[in-house]
């Protein structure tokens, strides 16, 4: 049973710009990762899905609720960490947390209070709760918006950007967490980091300029790549040659020299050898400039 | 480099849509403010004073446009954080200093001169006739002289205080500050930029001139005495004084500007990266594992619980930062505490009154500069969570938006009444401390609802505004414009009080009746007002939801509750609104009445040819008044008998009646009605039989007023709960035509196409007295005053009734008073005197009584035997004047006689002359009175300065009259150059009351030291033997031709000059040498300069002197404002030329040397009369 259904979501800003066109996606409980290059859209869908912002167009489904009609009751199950995000000044940790949580409905006092501790101290933030947020350093405030976004009971959880400022030991802990209250519940997380989702989602989609343009298992999506993927060192000079002519997905620098991966049904060229695909060639085959090639799953 | 940081500055300026609609703003005010009255008919619309007078307002306006440009633009490194990338380029602290500082001054003055662009375009839109030649100095100089040193002024202010602080907070108080301080400073300063200021005699101090930034004083006090030409021609001059001011204000800008440059953080970012600010707390309590909680989002526990901890966050953050809010709190007492001790010795001649609860309420009802504030944090509060970026976190949350919303608002309410708390104990502080020791506290208290309310209507306005608006500077912009519409909303022509934001008309406060008579008024208005407010409230609360959380994208499907809450609300002010207009429009002929000049105009149009027609005039008046103080309105039915005097028959009775009373019958016998005029109240009565010369006829009639509260308040004409005051004969009614309404101001009726008012006197010459008798009725427990005796006095049914009857025939005029009294009554000499009075006003009473005894008996030795055997002074809790005499009876004002100070260190017991004054009018008005028209203030007020200053220099010893008669001097100069008019001469002294009271005064006390005061008593005497009632009136003529009777060539030339002709003088005394004599004496040799002026043509004529001035000696410092001792050396001095040297011997102890002592010269600088002997 998939607890949130998204059908024909649209969005058009009133410069025209359209942020999503015709998304549908079927989520069900666990972590959902939502991959997309910039202006792809993804921040307008993780508003939408946080209630802050309404679609021109479409249907979206929580547990068989239409939350365009029922915000405050998704409210009232919503964990949201916005990409961006900043803090009433001089408001301690421990101070804007139970704030926060009082808002989220957390009305009895000893129950506040004991999450309100369980989440700083799992944010590694007890030390600091009588600070005020607004004094904390990047990564600090990240993993407070972490906290506030696991307040109360929530069913569905939004996390945009969420390990950008985090060291990588607060980025295990992070995922630890996710994983953890992620297996009952449904979270969203939207991020450029290809790794993240490997190692953390199920389930995943590929924002395009609105558009969904992959959906699927991680694994499956990479699987269906097998065997088409190739690549070559090459030098600068051959590099616009070759752009030109095949489908190059994706170039790097190793050890100071190119490498380029290509997708293609056959070696697309001399000294080209096959490579085993990672989900960030897939996540590379679907962004434009790839001439229109899509990944099949299988 | 330099060139393209500034075109960037420039830009990001330009594209601050605060900047665009503050230049717009300017330049509209530019184009309108030359139409505006700058002095008169003849200035014209692009003369140089016009330009200088608009450039000089608009430049003190610059403070908000640099408060918001600075907050917006300075900071902005900062605000934006920015300034990693900014502090990592190479720019230096000199170039980014001096191009923020060079964007701030060149933003501000381009709208400065986007004003004077617009005033420039009056030369094409006005006509030519009103226009001079164009010339371009006109325009750059006043910009550079002032704009720009106000311009960068503030600036200088704004940028120092943003670059120092890096707060935003700071620089908004900064700003607002600044406009506090100079408007407070104008106020205590008597700056002649408020409009309510007293004109200082001599002009500004060059103190004055010193201390104001923006160079208005220097302006103002130059130009005030500006003739026409002198204002279309030149530009503002260089004066010393003013050149000092600009360099001392340039170099304290720019001192100013060096500190900041010196100390602020370049490159230092914020203290927030140290460590200091990470203290961590040792982690003591063992770790808790997380666990989901199950929310509560319905019902009213979470919505009440959401409430409180939004309202607690936002109280705590509106209070926020101690320093801050210590320090306003602490500027708003400091600058409140000033205004009111300054009041209070604001009386009449600098007399000061007690610090009463009531009059101290009564000044700090106004509470309007907190607007600003209020302006301020709503504007915060409303964008917190957008500006601070926590908007996503709050509003992903379920909490209700209205829950939102009443919180913030509910917050500001709190701050505001934090705020009228510490407005209260201004008050009870500045009564402490001037030791009064009577504490009203309701009163006190009453200031959360009277001040209170309003400031929480206007924030509900302003949050409104400012939620509607989603740019923060736009909406604060928007807030101050339309804020501003509202409080100066009189003189955009909103006259209603419907259409004027929280206005109420004006509270007034008596010890007879607190606020009552205002309050009923206030309190519906403001029912009106708060349903608007709520209503405003209510869709303010709906549309924050769409800007909080996106737009509902269907149209209302169902009925938001906010907006049904609205429209109710919006019903109720409409109902309330019809309400208020039916009881402002309650009786058929309440308009706006004689204080609309439209009306007035239309009236003398219409009605003055009545002017010539015969009429009856009233020999008896017979009435039956009964007053219901607790419903405001009084009943009169009664009787007139008329008499034809006009030795022609009458046909035609052309009766009217006042607009504020309602005619509910009127019938003259045998006589029939023929037209009506509802508008002016007149109505036509042709007789059955004409009326023949002598032939008399009774006029039966009822009449009834409304008094209440919604009416515009008439002092002469009010009906309170306690203390009711009405001068019965201006509204019961009357015949042909009321010449006291037609419009006084000269301007006023060239406005209104009126001609320029004839001036001839009556040519009616007898004294119309009549027979009196009034039936007075009121509440129990008050004591009914009019003029005749009581005879009878009983109770019948509740209510008290008073029978008064004239012994003998009086002119007609019979005010009368209610209210609570006590009453304090003496015998002496035969006469009975009575006070009556509030019952806790008894401080004042002794001194008025001696006052009356004193009086009655110099005017009984001096002028003739006064008629009665009583006299009664009755307290009235409002009047426009100080008080007013009645035959018999004196009416005196609450607050300036029996709530002044008595144990005042001005040495001069004003409200025993006033007591004075007034008994002298039962000679000088009631027994004698010249015809209407020139020369009669002469005979009445005149005649009873000289009563009033004879009475005390006979209690008090001359000496004591010198302070009183000093001021007299400065106020008649004063209010002179004050007035567009040449001045009249005394004997034809008509609508200039600094010429029959200030100068009267005084040249009359001149001629008796010259003539004697036996001299010019025998004049008065006859005055009322010859022409007192029943004889003819006199002609004012006739008291000048009295006075030079008996008198030597030079006298009577006196008496010429002093009554026919406007002579004034400009005296100084200086000491060339001070040698000291055997025998303890000094031999003084003196220089003074005497320059007699004649003024009556108009044009200055310069007179060869021919005068006495006494010359005094005294042995001690001569304090101002106090009576001197008795001088060493007295004697009065002829002086035939310009500059004389005089020799006198005087005693060795002597300090200071005066020329005219007692101030009678009418001399327009009396600061170099006064010479102290080193």
């Amino acid at each position: 049973m998939q607890r949130l259904k998204i059908q024909g979501l649209s969005k058009t800003y009133s410069n025209g710009v359209r942020a999503l066109d015709q998304v549908s996606l079927e989520i069900p409980n666990g972590m959902f990762g939502l991959l997309g290059p910039n202006g792809a859209g993804k921040s307008t869908f993780m508003r939408i899905l946080a209630t802050l912002t309404r679609a021109d167009d479409g249907l979206l489904l929580f547990d068989g609720q239409d939350i365009t009609r029922e915000t405050d009751w998704l409210r009232s199950r919503l964990g949201y960490l916005p990409q961006d995000f900043g803090v009433y000044p001089g408001v301690s940790a421990e101070n804007l947390l139970d704030h926060l949580a009082v808002l989220k409905g957390l009305v009895h006092k000893p129950e506040r209070r004991e999450q309100v501790a369980a989440l700083l101290h799992r944010t590694n933030l007890y030390q600091h709760r009588k600070q005020a947020v607004s004094t904390f350093s990047g990564g600090m405030r990240q993993r407070f918006g972490i906290a506030q976004a696991l307040l109360g009971n929530p069913q569905l959880v939004i996390v945009d950007e969420p390990t950008a400022g985090l060291d990588p030991s607060e980025r295990n802990r992070f995922h630890d967490l996710l994983s953890e209250i992620g297996e009952h519940i449904v979270v969203i997380l939207s991020t450029h980091i290809v790794d993240d989702v490997h190692d953390l989602c199920p389930q995943m989609a590929v924002l395009v300029s609105g558009r969904v343009v992959l959906e699927g298992k991680p694994d499956v999506l990479t699987h269906s790549l097998k065997g088409r993927l190739w690549r070559k060192t090459v030098t600068p000079a051959e590099l616009a040659e070759m752009q030109a002519a095949i489908d190059v997905i994706s170039t790097r620098r190793v050890a100071g020299r190119i490498q380029v991966h290509v997708v293609a049904d056959a070696c697309p060229g001399t000294a080209f050898e096959a490579s085993d695909p990672g989900l960030e060639d897939v996540y590379f085959a679907t962004l434009p400039g790839t001439g229109g090639k899509e990944v099949q799953p299988c | 480099m330099l060139a393209a940081m500034f075109r960037f500055e420039m830009g990001y300026h330009f594209r601050q849509v605060s900047f665009c609609v503050a230049a717009l703003l300017f330049l509209i005010l530019g184009v309108l403010m030359p139409f505006g009255n700058f002095g008169g008919e003849e200035i014209h619309r692009n003369a140089p004073h016009v330009i200088n007078f608009i450039i000089c307002l608009l430049s003190l306006f610059t403070i908000f446009v640099s408060t918001l440009a600075g907050a917006a633009v300075v900071l902005r490194d900062a605000q934006h954080r920015m300034e990693p990338l900014i502090f990592s380029t190479s720019i230096g602290r000199l170039p980014y200093f001096v191009v923020r500082l060079g964007g701030l001054l060149t933003a501000v003055f381009l709208v400065m001169c986007l004003a004077a662009a617009g005033a420039a375009t009056v030369t094409f839109i006005a006509p030519a006739s009103q226009l001079g030649p164009f010339h371009l100095s006109y325009y750059v100089v006043p910009l550079l002289l002032f704009g720009l040193p106000g311009v960068v002024f503030c600036g200088s202010i704004v940028f120092a205080t943003a670059l120092l602080t890096r707060n935003i907070r700071w620089v908004y108080t900064a700003g607002v500050l600044m406009f506090i301080i100079y408007f407070t400073a104008s106020i205590l300063g008597n700056s002649p930029v408020m409009a309510g200021s007293i004109p200082a005699p001599g002009g500004p101090g060059w103190v004055s001139v010193l201390i104001d930034p923006f160079g208005f004083t220097a302006f103002f006090g130059e130009t005030m005495n500006w003739p026409v030409w002198r204002r279309n021609q030149e530009l503002f001059p260089l004066t010393p004084p003013f050149v000092a001011n600009r360099l001392l204000w340039t170099t304290i800008s720019l001192a100013m500007l060096a500190l900041s440059y010196n100390r602020f953080k370049f490159r230092t970012l914020s203290e927030k990266d140290t460590a200091s600010a990470r203290k961590a707390v040792a982690q003591t309590a063992p770790a808790t594992a997380y666990r989901t909680i199950r929310t509560l989002t319905n019902g009213q526990h979470y919505h009440w619980q959401a409430f409180r901890r939004v309202l607690t966050l936002e109280i705590k953050t509106l209070f926020g930062n101690p320093v801050m809010t210590t320090l306003i709190f602490a500027l708003w007492v400091f600058f409140n505490a000033i205004e009111l001790f300054e009041n209070l010795s604001n009386g009449p001649y600098g007399v000061r009154s007690y610090a009463t609860s009531g009059i101290l309420t009564e000044q700090l009802v106004a509470v309007r500069p907190a607007l600003l504030l209020i302006l301020f944090y709503a504007s915060e509060l409303i964008h917190r969570e957008k500006t601070t970026g926590i908007h996503p976190l709050i509003f992903s949350t379920p909490v209700s938006v209205t829950a939102f919303a009443m919180a913030k608002s509910l917050s500001l309410v709190v701050w505001i009444m934090a705020l009228i708390t510490v407005h209260m104990a201004v008050g009870v502080a500045v009564q402490w401390f001037s030791g009064f020791g009577q504490f009203e506290w309701g009163t006190y208290l009453s200031l959360y609802y009277y001040a209170g309310l309003p400031l929480v209507l206007y924030a509900i306005l302003i949050i409104f505004i400012q939620t509607i608006i989603p740019n923060k500077y736009l909406g604060m912009l928007i807030s101050a414009l339309i804020i501003g519409i509202f409080i100066f909303g009189r003189k955009l022509g909103l006259e209603s009080y419907l259409t004027r934001f929280a206005t109420a008309p004006r509270l007034r406060y008596s010890d007879f009746d607190g606020f009552g008579h205002s309050s009923l008024s206030f309190t519906w208005y403001m029912r009106y007002w708060t349903l608007v407010a709520l209503a405003l409230a209510g869709i303010g609360t709906d549309m924050w939801a769409g800007n909080a959380r996106g737009r509902m994208r269907t149209g209302i499907t169902s009925a938001r509750p906010a907006m049904v809450f609205s429209s109710v609300c919006a019903l109720l002010a409409i109902g309330a609104g019809i309400f208020i207009q039916y009881q402002n429009g309650l009786s058929a002929h309440n308009r706006i009445g004689t204080t609309n000049a439209a009306w007035q105009a239309q009236y003398e149009r219409k009605y003055k040819p009545l002017a010539s027609t015969p009429q009856p005039v009233i020999t008896d008046v017979n009435l039956q008044t009964d007053l219901f103080p607790a419903d405001q309105y009084y009943t009169v039915k009664g009787s007139v008998r008329i008499k034809n005097k006009s030795g022609q028959p009458i046909t035609m009775l052309c009766i009217g009646i006042d607009p504020e009373v309602e005619l509910v019958e009127l019938a003259p016998e045998r006589a029939s009605r023929v037209s009506s005029d509802e508008t002016f109240g007149q109505r036509g009565y042709r007789t059955d039989v004409p009326l023949a010369p002598g032939a008399e006829m009774t006029i039966h009639f009822e009449i009834r007023a409304d008094r209440s509260g919604f009416k515009t308040f008439n002092a002469e004409h009010s009906v309170a709960a306690n203390g009711s005051y009405i001068e019965l004969e201006k509204y019961l009614p009357h015949f042909g035509y009321r010449a006291a309404y037609e419009i006084e101001n000269v301007e006023e009726r060239r406005q209104n196409g009126l001609p320029v008012r004839g001036n001839i006197q009556s040519t009616d010459r007898e004294y119309h007295f009549i027979h009196f008798q009034n039936i007075i009725s009121t509440e129990a427990g008050q004591q009914a005053i009019t003029v005749g005796t009581l005879v009878k006095s009983w109770v019948r049914g509740g209510r008290r009734y008073f029978h008064y009857q004239s012994k003998d025939l009086i002119p007609y005029m019979f005010a009368l008073s209610t209210a609570r009294y006590a009453v304090k009554t003496e015998k002496y000499k035969g006469t009975t005197f009575r006070i009556y009075h509030h019952a806790d006003h008894r401080q004042n009473v002794p001194a008025m009584m001696q006052a009356m005894k004193d009086a009655l008996d110099y005017g009984n030795a001096h002028f003739g035997t006064y008629p009665r055997h009583e006299l009664t002074l009755a307290e009235i809790p409002h009047y426009p004047g100080s008080a007013t005499a009645y035959p018999g009876l004196i009416f005196s004002q609450e607050r300036t006689n029996f709530r002044s100070d008595p144990g005042d260190s001005t040495g001069f017991n004003f409200t025993y002359a006033t007591a004075a004054h007034e008994t002298a009018h039962q000679w000088w008005a009631v027994r004698v009175a010249a015809p209407s028209g020139p020369g009669y203030a002469l005979l009445t007020e005149s005649l009873a300065k000289y009563t009033e200053a004879m009475v005390t220099e006979k209690r008090f010893g001359k000496m004591y009259l010198r302070p009183y008669h000093v001021k007299d001097s400065q106020l008649y100069f004063a209010y002179r150059s004050a007035t567009a008019e040449r001045e009249i001469p005394l004997w034809q002294t008509t609508d200039q009351p600094f010429v029959h009271y200030q100068k009267g005064g005084l040249a009359l006390f001149r001629l008796k030291e010259v003539l004697g005061e036996t001299h010019l008593n025998r004049a008065l005497r006859e005055l009322v033997t010859l022409h007192g009632y029943p004889l003819q009136k006199p002609d004012p003529a006739s008291l000048v031709d009295a006075l030079k009777r008996g008198a030597n060539t030079s006298q009577a030339r006196l008496v010429d000059e002093v009554f026919k002709k406007v002579i004034v003088f400009d005296n100084d005394i200086k000491i060339l040498n001070n040698k000291a004599l055997p025998d303890n004496k000094r031999l003084l040799t003196l220089e003074i300069n005497v320059r007699k002026t004649d003024e009556t043509s108009g044009k200055p004529v310069p007179l060869k002197p021919d005068d006495a001035i006494d010359i005094a000696v005294f042995n001690l410092q001569i304090t101002p404002n106090v009576a001197p001792p008795k001088p060493v050396y007295l004697r009065r001095h002829h002086f035939s030329k310009n500059r004389s040297v005089v020799q006198i011997v005087v005693p060795r102890n002597s300090e200071t040397v005066m020329l005219d002592p007692f101030s009678y010269m009418l001399d327009g600088s009396d600061h170099n009369n006064i010479v102290l002997l080193k």
